[in-house]
């Protein structure tokens, strides 16, 4: 019995025992895993929301050029992606940042070797650094000043990844990181930007946002990357819209392609609507993100001056991961629409150039 | 009047919105050939502007895309058909005019 306690006494006073390298409480250690994971998670989706914007952008270039090859025009054949290589760089950069604090996070409260996460993590100090305002979609809601200074105070972020090994402390990693986590956030909240202005002042200047508050308090004006990605679904559909009035006066309309276009038009539309409600939820599931861990730093903060367990798992952490839910099922819906809708441009929703087109009144002159 | 890029983004919309509006039914291919290049050109544009990070946004626009400034020539075709048409017609089409008149006037 004695020599258990003796072990026990040495073992508490190893120094960075308690919520310092390998944090001793095993909810909390899942606590900050859990994060880490719902970090990676949320930052992979929104990878896959510019992607996205960018096939939508594809699908509508594809159908244009179809129908206008139909009609016997002499359409612009170039593809003009939306994003240049540039700026899906400076955001890939941000989210590897953004991805790479939350991994070291989960490393350094199970006690990992850190290496793994710096060779990955080579080169993103670097990239921050390189950042540019111009490389995001900002200026529908924040001058450039502001723009200027988000984008600058994100490449400080980098420095997290530079502290030397004795301070590889979960507690100071996670105090200085809240402030640059929220920076990302709030990059990434405005650069998804909103569907229509979501303040009066939006049609003269910009709305009032302080960047301390509580993020659930912005206001933007239409812009960023919903309104970009809205307005490739309603070009899209609008083509459909056109095809189908064109359709209609034409003498020989087959009913089957009536139908397809038909269909065609509604799983746009249906597409578009889910897409914009995966970015709202992208932006809710920021904001959650941002609450969670100011929890997780208050948590660790407590565990650090307290000897008695941490409260784990609090409601604010419970409602990131409940929002991550919801949109990793947001994401399916929006990924398995927009498989089925490039599927069927390839085959049965094509255009099918046919007599009946060609027969369309006005013929090929429409002198 | 030189417009700024704010000017010329509202206006934009307001083009696309006015040609996205026009029943098209009653125009010949070769017209609503034209009404699809032009609609892809200001599409694209919207988009540019949108994706741009325009430091001045009050400063003097200039057409970014290349397919905009190309689209001058099946606007003001359309811009001559529907002139050539009767009252009744010119009706039918006054989105179609409104459309491409605000267009026309961002490529002057």
């Amino acid at each position: 019995m004695q020599r258990l306690l003796q072990i026990f006494i040495l073992i508490s006073s190893l120094p960075g025992f308690t919520a310092c390298s390998v944090i001793d409480d095993v909810l909390l250690t899942e606590e900050v895993g859990d994060f880490s994971r719902g970090v990676v998670a949320l930052s992979a989706i929104i990878t896959k929301e510019f992607a996205l914007a960018e096939e939508i952008n594809t699908l509508g270039f594809t159908d244009n050029l179809k129908f206008q090859f139909e009609l016997g025009g002499n359409p612009d054949t170039n593809l003009k992606p939306l994003f240049s290589a540039s700026d899906t760089a400076a955001r890939q950069s941000v989210l590897t940042a953004l991805n790479g604090y939350a991994e070291t996070l989960a490393a350094v409260a199970s006690g990992k070797s850190l290496s793994s996460e710096y060779s990955k993590l080579v080169g993103t100090g670097g990239n921050l650094k390189e950042l540019s305002s111009g490389n995001f979609n900002l200026a529908h809601s924040l001058s450039f000043l502001d723009s200027n200074e988000l984008v600058n105070d994100i490449s400080l972020f980098g420095k997290l990844f530079i502290l030397p090994e004795r301070d590889k402390k979960l507690f100071p990693i996670v105090e200085k990181g809240g402030t640059a986590l929220k920076k990302i956030a709030l990059l990434l909240y405005f650069d998804i930007g909103a569907v229509s202005d979501q303040s009066s002042k939006c049609s003269y200047t910009y709305p009032k946002n302080d960047f301390e508050t509580d993020m659930s308090s912005l206001r933007l004006c239409k812009g960023g990357l919903r309104s970009i990605a809205n307005n490739a679904i309603r070009f899209d559909t609008h083509i459909w819209k056109d095809k189908l009035a064109y359709l209609k006066a034409s003498e020989n309309d087959s009913a089957d392609v009536r139908s397809s276009a038909i269909e065609r038009l509604v799983s746009i539309q249906k597409l578009g609507q889910n897409l914009d409600l995966l970015l709202s939820e992208t932006q809710a599931t920021l904001i959650a993100m941002v609450k969670a861990h100011e929890t997780l730093e208050t948590t660790l903060k407590d565990a650090e001056e307290s000897a008695s367990p941490p409260i784990t798992a609090t409601s604010k952490s419970l409602l990131f991961h409940e929002k991550l839910r919801g949109l990793l099922e947001t994401a399916a819906k929006v990924k398995s629409a927009m498989s089925a809708l490039s599927s069927d441009s390839e085959s049965t929703q094509s255009f099918h150039l046919n007599a009946s087109t060609q027969s369309h009144i006005g013929g090929s002159n429409g002198k | 009047m030189a417009n700024s890029y704010r000017d010329a983004f509202a206006k934009l919309e307001k083009a696309q919105a006015a040609l996205n509006t026009q029943d098209v039914s009653q125009l010949p291919s070769s017209q609503l050939a034209n009404l699809e290049r032009s609609k892809a050109a200001v599409y694209g544009e919207i988009q540019a502007l949108q994706v741009k990070q325009i430091a001045e946004r009050d400063g003097d626009y200039a057409a970014l895309t290349t397919a905009f400034r190309e689209c001058k020539s099946e606007l003001s075709d359309l811009s001559s058909w529907v002139s050539e048409k009767e009252a009744r017609d010119r009706a039918i089409f006054s989105m179609l005019i409104k459309g491409v008149s605000i267009a026309l006037s961002l490529l002057v």
